[in-house]
C-alpha cells in the first residue's frame, strides 16, 4: 500500500496536475483570506472556510480523475490487479494520495491563522477545528471522486461526473426543498457534506459529525473496492 | 432444467449477490454506528464549543430559568431551505436538553405558512428566515431573526448573537402570571401610546387608558404611566398622587419638548427633589449624535438595578429632544434620588450654550414608605425616547424599568455574545504586502514550479 501511495503521491508532483491543484487552491484561498479576513480585520475564519467549499466543486475532481482512469488508459490496470496486494490497499494507497495532496494544501493555508497572529490575539483552536472540519469534509468527496474514477473509462468523463455529483450534493438541500416531504429533507439534511461542515463553520467540534466524515469516506472506499473486484468475477 | 442450474450455478450470479448483500450490509453497519453516535452525543452533548466567548454555554441565570419551566414550551425556530443558522440551532438545543418541557421544532415559514400565520399577529415584519417563537400554548412571544443576530455594518460581519438574552427573558416573561396593572392618563392631551400598551401586553402587563380628574390615582393600578401632559395636574389631582405614591405605588412620568410648564406637576417632583429643566440638550460628541440631528444621540447609561443590562453589555439607547431632568440630593427624606441617564461631557444645554455637560436626562426616586415598602417614580426628559421608531432597546429599557419598579423583578443581565472579537490592528501598508504575498508570490511560485516540472519532463 505504501508503494502505492507514494508512486500516486510523486506522480501528482512529475505532472503539472498537483502543482496546479496547490497553485489554484492557494490563489483562490488567498483572495478569500485576504478579502474575508484582512480587509474586514475579522479574525473568525468561518466566512472564510464557508466560501472556500467552492474548491471542493471545481478543483477536487482534478485530483481524483486520473486517480484510475490513467491506469485504463495505459493499460497498467491489469498489472496493477494482478500485483501480490489487495484490491483494498490499491484504493486506499490512490485515495490517500489524493488526501495527502489536499492536506498539503490545508498545511501551506496553516499561514493565514499565523498571519493574523501579527496583528491581533487569536485563538487558533477554533480555527484548527475549521481546518480539520474542512479537511474531514475534503477527504468524504475525494472518496467520491475516487469511487467515480474507478467506475468510468475517461479522465474527462470522470471530473465532470465528480463535479456534477459534488455541486449535487452542494445544493442537494435545495433539490430536496422542491419536494415537500419532511422525510426527504432530513434525510438530505443528513446526510449532506456541506451541512455537516456548517457545524464546524459554528464553531462546534461534534464527534457525530467526525464519525459521518469518516464512515461517509469508508463507504465510498469499500463501494469503489467492489467496484474493481467486480471485474474478477463479471 | 439445465437452464435453471446454469442461471443458479452463475459465477456472475453468485459473487453478484453476495457481493450486493455485503455492500448493504456495509452500509447499513455504517448508517447504525453513525445513529447510534447521533442519539449518544444528544443524549450527553458530545460536542466541543470552540469559539472564542464560549457562545454556546448557557449562564447560570438561563439554566435555572430553564429549569424551573414546568409547563411544556414549544420553541420555534423559523428556517428557510438555504437558511439555516447553525448557531441558533445549537443554542436551541442547549435549551432543550435542559429541561424535557421544552421541545424545538424546525418550520419553513415558505413551505408552513399556516404554522408560521399563527403567529403573525405579532410579528411585525412578518415571520421570516431566523425568526423564533417561543409558545407555551396559551401565550407567545416572537423574536424577530435581526434581534437574534447584531450585524456589524461597516465590515458586513455577524459582531453578536443575543439569542440566549431573548430566549431566557422570553421564558421569563411568559412564566409572568398577568396580574401587574398600568394606568395611561389622559385627560391633560398626553401623547397616546399604543405601541407601549401592545409591548407591555406582550409581557403580559395589563393597561389601560383612565380618567385621573375625576376619579384620581386609583390604588387598582400599580403605576400609572404620564406621557407628555400639555396642561397642568389640578391640585386634588396631586393630592391624589401623593396619596397613591404614599402607599407604595409607582409611576413614570415623560416631559416632551413641547410640554408646557406645569406648575403644581413639576412643583410636586421638585418637593421630591426633581428639577426638571425647560432646555433641550445638544450633543457635540459626534460619535454618540444619531440620525445626523445633535437633538438625537445616545445617552450614558449610568449604572442601576433597572439599567444592568444595559451597562453590563453596553448596550445603548437612543433620546430625541431630551430635557434636563436633575435630581437635587441624593438621600433625603427616605427619598433616594438615582439618575439612571444623562447627555456626555461634550453635550451642551440648549438654553445656555456656555454650560456643558453631562446633563442629567432621566431620574429614579425610590422612597421608602412604612414596612419597607418602597414607592418608586422615573422621571424623563423625552417623550420621544417611548418612540419605538429610534432603537428597539428603548422599548426593552421602559419594559424593564416599569417590571423592575412595580415588582422588583431583577433585571436579566445576560450578555450577548460576540463572535467578531476585536479587530486585527493592521495598516494599509501591512494589507497590501499580505495582498501581494498571498495572491500573487505563493501561487505564482507554486504554479512556476509546475511549469518547470513539465518543461523538464515533456521530452521524457
Amino acid at each position: 500500500m505504501t508503494a502505492i501511495f507514494k508512486r500516486e503521491l510523486r506522480s501528482y508532483f512529475t505532472s503539472p496536475i498537483g502543482y496546479v491543484f496547490l497553485g489554484i487552491t492557494l490563489l483562490v484561498s488567498g483572495i478569500f483570506f485576504v478579502y474575508s479576513n484582512l480587509y474586514r480585520t475579522v479574525k473568525d475564519m468561518s466566512d472564510f472556510f464557508n466560501d472556500l467549499t467552492l474548491i471542493f466543486v471545481l478543483l477536487l475532481p482534478l485530483l481524483t480523475m486520473r486517480l484510475f482512469t490513467e491506469d485504463k488508459k495505459n493499460k497498467t490496470d491489469q498489472l496493477l490487479l494482478t500485483a501480490p496486494v489487495t484490491v483494498t490497499k490499491i484504493v486506499v494507497g490512490k485515495y490517500l494520495s489524493a488526501v495527502v495532496l489536499f492536506g498539503f494544501a490545508l498545511v501551506i493555508m496553516l499561514i493565514y491563522p499565523f498571519v493574523m497572529l501579527l496583528y491581533g490575539k487569536i485563538n487558533l483552536l477554533p480555527i484548527f477545528a475549521l481546518y480539520l472540519g474542512f479537511f474531514l469534509a475534503g477527504a468524504s468527496l475525494i472518496s467520491i471522486g475516487v469511487f467515480i474514477s474507478a467506475t468510468t473509462e475517461s479522465q474527462i468523463i470522470a471530473a465532470v461526473i465528480t463535479f456534477i455529483t459534488i455541486f449535487g450534493i452542494m445544493i442537494s438541500g435545495w433539490i430536496a426543498s422542491v419536494f415537500n416531504y419532511p422525510f426527504i429533507r432530513y434525510a438530505v439534511d443528513w446526510f449532506s457534506v456541506f451541512k455537516r461542515f456548517t457545524e464546524f463553520t459554528a464553531g462546534v467540534l461534534s464527534l457525530s459529525s467526525v464519525v459521518y466524515f469518516l464512515s461517509f469516506s469508508a463507504v465510498f472506499i469499500y463501494l469503489t473496492v467492489l467496484s474493481i473486484e467486480k471485474k474478477r468475477w463479471s | 432444467m439445465n437452464k435453471i442450474k446454469r442461471f443458479f450455478t452463475d459465477k456472475r450470479l453468485i459473487y453478484g449477490s453476495g457481493s450486493a448483500a455485503m455492500t448493504a450490509g456495509f452500509i447499513a453497519v455504517m448508517v447504525l454506528v453513525n445513529i447510534i453516535v447521533g442519539v449518544l452525543s444528544d443524549k450527553f452533548t458530545l460536542k466541543i464549543d470552540l469559539t472564542e466567548n464560549r457562545i454556546y454555554k448557557l449562564s447560570n441565570e438561563t439554566v435555572s430559568i430553564v429549569k424551573a419551566v414546568s409547563s411544556p414550551v414549544r420553541i420555534i425556530l423559523f428556517e428557510t431551505d438555504g437558511g439555516s443558522n447553525p448557531r441558533n440551532k445549537e443554542i436551541l438545543e442547549r435549551y432543550t436538553a435542559l429541561n424535557k418541557n421544552l421541545n424545538l421544532s424546525i418550520v419553513d415559514p415558505v413551505k408552513n405558512p399556516v404554522e408560521a400565520n399563527k403567529y403573525k399577529s405579532k410579528a411585525e415584519g412578518g415571520i421570516t428566515n431566523g425568526t423564533i417563537v417561543v409558545d407555551n400554548g396559551t401565550r407567545f412571544k416572537v423574536i424577530p431573526a435581526e434581534e437574534l443576530n447584531v450585524y456589524n455594518q461597516q465590515i458586513g460581519a455577524l459582531e453578536y448573537i443575543t439569542t440566549e438574552s431573548k430566549i431566557t427573558s422570553a421564558l421569563l416573561s411568559l412564566s409572568k402570571s398577568a396580574d401587574m396593572k398600568v394606568a395611561f392618563s389622559t385627560d391633560h392631551g398626553e401623547t397616546p401610546m399604543s405601541s407601549l400598551e401592545a409591548a407591555l401586553l406582550d409581557d403580559n402587563i395589563v393597561s389601560e387608558k383612565v380618567t385621573t380628574l375625576t376619579e384620581g390615582f386609583s390604588e387598582n393600578y400599580d403605576m400609572y404611566i404620564i406621557v407628555s401632559p400639555k396642561t397642568d395636574f389640578t391640585a386634588e389631582e396631586i393630592d391624589s398622587l401623593d396619596n397613591y405614591l404614599k402607599a407604595g405605588k409607582n409611576a413614570q412620568i415623560y416631559f416632551g419638548a413641547d410640554t408646557p410648564k406645569l406648575p403644581r406637576l413639576e412643583s410636586y417632583l421638585y418637593d421630591m427633589g426633581i428639577s426638571v429643566g425647560e432646555d433641550v440638550i445638544v450633543e457635540t460628541d459626534s460619535r454618540r449624535i444619531v440620525y445626523n440631528t445633535p437633538y438625537c444621540f445616545v445617552p450614558v447609561i449610568k449604572e442601576h438595578a433597572a439599567t444592568k443590562p444595559y451597562t453590563d453589555n453596553r448596550l445603548n439607547v437612543v433620546t430625541y429632544l431630551t430635557r434636563t431632568v436633575k435630581p437635587l440630593w441624593s438621600e433625603r427624606d427616605l427619598i433616594l434620588l438615582e439618575t439612571l441617564l444623562e447627555s456626555s461631557d461634550k453635550s451642551r444645554s440648549g438654553a445656555d450654550e456656555s454650560v456643558n455637560g453631562p446633563f442629567p436626562l432621566c431620574v429614579m426616586a425610590t422612597r421608602s414608605i412604612d414596612s419597607g415598602v418602597k414607592s418608586r417614580v422615573l422621571v424623563m426628559g423625552s417623550a420621544e425616547f417611548l418612540d419605538e421608531t429610534f432603537s428597539t432597546a428603548n422599548k426593552d429599557f421602559i419594559l424593564g424599568s416599569i417590571s423592575w419598579q412595580i415588582d422588583d423583578t431583577s433585571v436579566l443581565s445576560i450578555l450577548p455574545k460576540n463572535v467578531l472579537g476585536t479587530p486585527l490592528e493592521l495598516t494599509l501598508r501591512d494589507f497590501q504586502l499580505w495582498q501581494l504575498v498571498l495572491i500573487v508570490f505563493v501561487p505564482i511560485t507554486v504554479l512556476m514550479f509546475g511549469l518547470a516540472t513539465w518543461m523538464r519532463r515533456r521530452h521524457l
